[in-house]
């Protein structure tokens, strides 16, 4: 036993396992988490694992420590861009190292070997995204980058059926032709080629955009063939893509392109006309509203159906006047909304129909072929812009509560009288909660709130995926994942009756698929670390 | 197992607690924040006294960007914001004005920055590392353009007071008109604005977003010097499928004759021209 640190190189790796663990699962969970809690906890710790290591060994297994952290770190920073770096890049590294365990922490071969042996593995054996999100998920499946543009940040998610199997297509935007990121133009020698080159860098280009649909097949997501996407299936995938305007107003999406509205020279002149910016600004806004409101007929939105158990059907919104059908009776009312959010289902069995404008307006059918406004929210109330809105009916009493992701979010219950009680909001300096969604994930029972988070005590604005139920006392925190994920989408993908998580981060393109699982990695690792603590111990009052 | 261990597993055992142990996320105060923030606002903000004309000021500050020779260079920083949806897409100006030599921009759209520079009638763009003569038809180099088609509009202008009515620390004395899409185009003269005229006739639709749009201008103007110091336009349409977009241009004139204005001479770009 005595031996043990010097000798075996297998008990070296399995100690480099467990660091590995115990850094990324729980030492790092708890800085993202509790910040400078982290800090106090963690120093007496610390000072505490460097007594317990005896004086002989202590320069030793230091050195082993932050020797494999180091390299684990170094190897995951790698620049990935081309092989050639990152097996130049990543031998430097190794070999830093090596030399540094050798000369400075007189570790043995097999102590090194294993130290480098292991810091490769866990960088080349499994998607290291992992380690973020393991405590209750894991990567089930994580795409390709689907655009190679060099300004779209993010492009909507949905999730449709497209073939009818019951389980859910991934539904997004990317490139029609993605290019790898290593392309690398080639200094132009000639006239001619000089010429070329300054006339494909100086236009702002129209890029091709192509749908990606991707089912589940064999294990993994596959993109389908979009020839052989049927017309229904493709009107289905319109109504369920949310709507989305990326560069507005400097690019518009015409058949299967982003094209530029402006151009780096004129617009730069024309908006260094500084009096006449407005104006110019403004004809830019109205050419693409009038680009739309050609593509619809003069109409603001229209939505054939809604929900499942909706008896809204074929609503529309134009010329001043929201019409459509309730139950089979038409309806016309006087609007100025331009959005059709979707139904709500009211106190008293009412179900409203939600709709964006200068205001969220809630209608109700009077009866008399009529709507009448029995909700809304004013810009006075909530900010409308760059807020989400999520029917939900989080305390189970079959009417639904409005959620509302914003800065601040609220959560919403229909009161007599057309009033709202709000039932919770997030705190007053709060920038960063934001309701994502409200469905039922992985196995657990009833539906969840999910919502972006930051961390209980830093005030770092980072957004961390988190659920919730909601209780008297406020959201419960149910699971957290350490990823700044956005674009959230519940459903099931994989066909086996559990939502997974689908999602990307900003500006990656990736589509991100996790899957709940139910290992208790968080006491696992804590056992690990008291474990190992516990060997210390024990190893150095055996040694006295 | 001794002390050292024990009081070890009492503190990784309360980590643990903290992290497993499903914290509540309380709720913040139960008002609606923007009805709170209004409240907390005097209801007189923003109404000052009229102490000058909006039109006598704004003809001023043209007349002094045309002719003082002490108005003629200055630095500048503008924006473009526009809000709709979810998305916020920002386009960007920065730099500085000599005039009657030309200018430098420090430009940006919608993620994807360049350089904009004209003097003596020479144009270049820089994308990337490569800096390229330009190839558009020139707009013709006059920097404050435009202020005279807001004269019109003048005469319905609120002076107001908006924070200390100081910009980069020049006292200024702010005027604000307030009106629809459709009000803007019948009363300001713009040439700019003709091809949309044309465009509303038989239009129900268009002219419908005209109808309910709201615009809010707001232009500074020295309370001394009565020179252009910020220059903002507020415009909210109701936008397809899309709520109501909002968008912010502002633009901001700041160190007039400021002696470390410097426009670097074309040879400089010229030597790294790549066409």
């Amino acid at each position: 036993m005595r031996q043990l640190f010097r000798m075996q190189t297998l008990w070296w790796a399995l100690y480099a396992l467990a660091l590995f663990l115990i850094y990324h699962l729980l030492v790092q969970v708890a800085f993202l988490d509790l910040s400078w809690i982290a800090l106090v906890l963690f120093i007496p710790v610390l000072l505490l694992a460097y007594y317990v290591i005896h004086p002989s060994e202590r320069r030793q297994v230091i050195v082993f420590s932050l020797g494999f952290l180091l390299l684990d770190r170094a190897l995951t920073r790698l620049d990935v861009k081309s092989p050639v770096a990152v097996i130049v890049g990543g031998l430097v590294a190794i070999l830093v190292v090596a030399i540094l365990a050798k000369w400075y922490g007189k570790l043995r071969a097999n102590a090194i070997l294993a130290l480098v042996l292991i810091a490769v593995l866990v960088n080349v054996s499994f998607n290291r995204d992992n380690l973020s999100v393991l405590n209750h998920f894991y990567v089930k499946y994580e795409t390709d980058r689907l655009y190679s543009g060099d300004w779209v940040d993010y492009f909507p998610i949905t999730l449709v059926d497209v073939d009818g199997d019951g389980k859910q297509e991934i539904v997004t935007y990317g490139s029609k032709e993605v290019k790898s990121e290593d392309e690398e133009t080639k200094k132009p020698e000639t006239e001619a080629e000089r010429k070329a080159l300054a006339e494909k860098l100086l236009p702002l280009q129209a890029e091709d955009i192509a749908l990606y649909v991707f089912s589940w097949k064999d294990g993994q997501l596959t993109r389908l063939n979009n020839e052989q996407l049927s017309a229904e299936a493709l009107a289905q995938i319109q109504q369920k893509m949310p709507a989305d305007f990326p560069g507005f107003p400097y690019y518009t999406m015409k058949d299967g392109q982003l094209v530029p509205n402006v151009q780096r020279q004129s617009y730069a002149e024309g908006m260094l006309q500084v009096g006449t910016a407005p104006y110019r600004a403004l004809l830019l806004d109205l050419a693409n509203i009038d680009f739309l409101l050609q593509q619809k007929h003069g109409l603001m939105d229209v939505q054939a159906s809604f929900a499942k158990d909706s008896k809204y059907q074929n609503v529309s919104i134009g010329a001043g006047l929201i019409e459509g059908s309730y139950d089979g009776k038409g309806f016309v009312a006087p609007s100025l909304a331009t959005k059709l959010l979707g139904t709500i289902h009211l106190p008293n069995g009412e179900e409203g129909l939600i709709t964006q404008g200068d205001r969220i307006s809630i209608y109700t059918p009077d009866g008399n072929g009529t709507l009448t406004e029995a909700y809304s929210l004013t810009k006075d109330q909530i900010s409308l812009a760059n807020s989400d809105y999520i029917p939900a009916d989080i305390d189970q009493d079959g009417v639904d509560e409005l959620l509302i992701g914003g800065t601040p979010s609220y959560i919403l219950k229909p009161a007599p009288e057309g009033k709202w009680q709000i039932l919770w909001r997030s705190g007053e300096h709060d920038e960063s909660f934001r309701f994502s969604a409200f469905d039922q994930v992985g196995h657990e029972e009833g539906k969840q709130i999910v919502a972006q988070a930051k961390s209980w005590v830093s005030s770092h604005p980072l957004r961390y995926l988190s659920g919730f139920t909601y209780t008297n006392e406020g959201l419960e925190q149910q699971w957290r994942v350490y990823l700044p994920l956005m674009n959230i989408q519940l459903g099931d993908v994989d066909g086996d009756q559990e939502n997974e998580i689908i999602a990307t981060s900003y500006d990656s393109h990736r589509l991100l698929v996790l899957k709940q699982h139910d290992i208790p990695v968080l006491p696992i690792v804590s056992i690990l670390f008291i474990g190992l603590f516990g060997y210390g111990v024990v190893r150095r009052f055996r040694h006295e | 197992m001794n002390k050292i261990a024990k009081r070890r597993g009492v503190l990784s055992l309360m980590a643990l607690m903290l992290l497993l142990g499903g914290c509540t996320y309380e709720s913040g105060p139960k008002q609606f924040a923007l009805e709170t923030a209004a409240a907390a606002k005097p209801a007189d903000q923003g109404k000052v006294e009229q102490t000058a004309s909006g039109r006598a000021m704004l003809e001023a500050a043209i007349q002094k960007a045309k002719t003082d020779p002490k108005s003629q260079k200055f630095w500048y920083k503008g924006h473009v914001k526009n809000t709709l949806l979810s998305r916020t897409t920002t386009s960007m100006f920065e730099g500085a004005v000599v005039k009657p030599d030309g200018y430098n921009v420090d430009a940006r759209i919608a993620r994807q920055t360049y350089q904009y520079y004209q003097i003596d009638g020479k144009r270049y763009v820089r994308v990337g590392d490569a800096w390229i003569t330009a190839q558009e038809d020139p707009l013709p180099f006059d920097v404050m353009h435009g202020f005279e088609d807001i004269l019109p509009l003048m005469d319905r202008a609120e002076q107001v007071k908006v924070g200390d009515n100081k910009i980069y620390g020049v006292e200024c004395i702010p005027f604000q008109i307030k009106m629809n899409v459709t009000e803007w185009l019948s009363m300001s003269k713009s040439e700019l604005f003709e091809p949309l005229r044309q465009q509303l006739a038989g239009r129900p639709d268009m002219q419908k977003i005209l109808d309910n749009s709201t615009v809010k201008m707001t232009v500074w103007v020295g309370k001394e010097d009565q020179r252009f110091y910020q220059y903002e336009t507020w415009i909210i349409l109701p936008f397809p499928d899309g709520g109501y977009m909002d968008q912010q241009i502002l633009f901001s004139f700041y160190k007039y004759n400021d002696p470390g204005i410097k426009i670097k001479d074309p040879e400089e770009v010229e030597k790294y021209l790549l066409y």
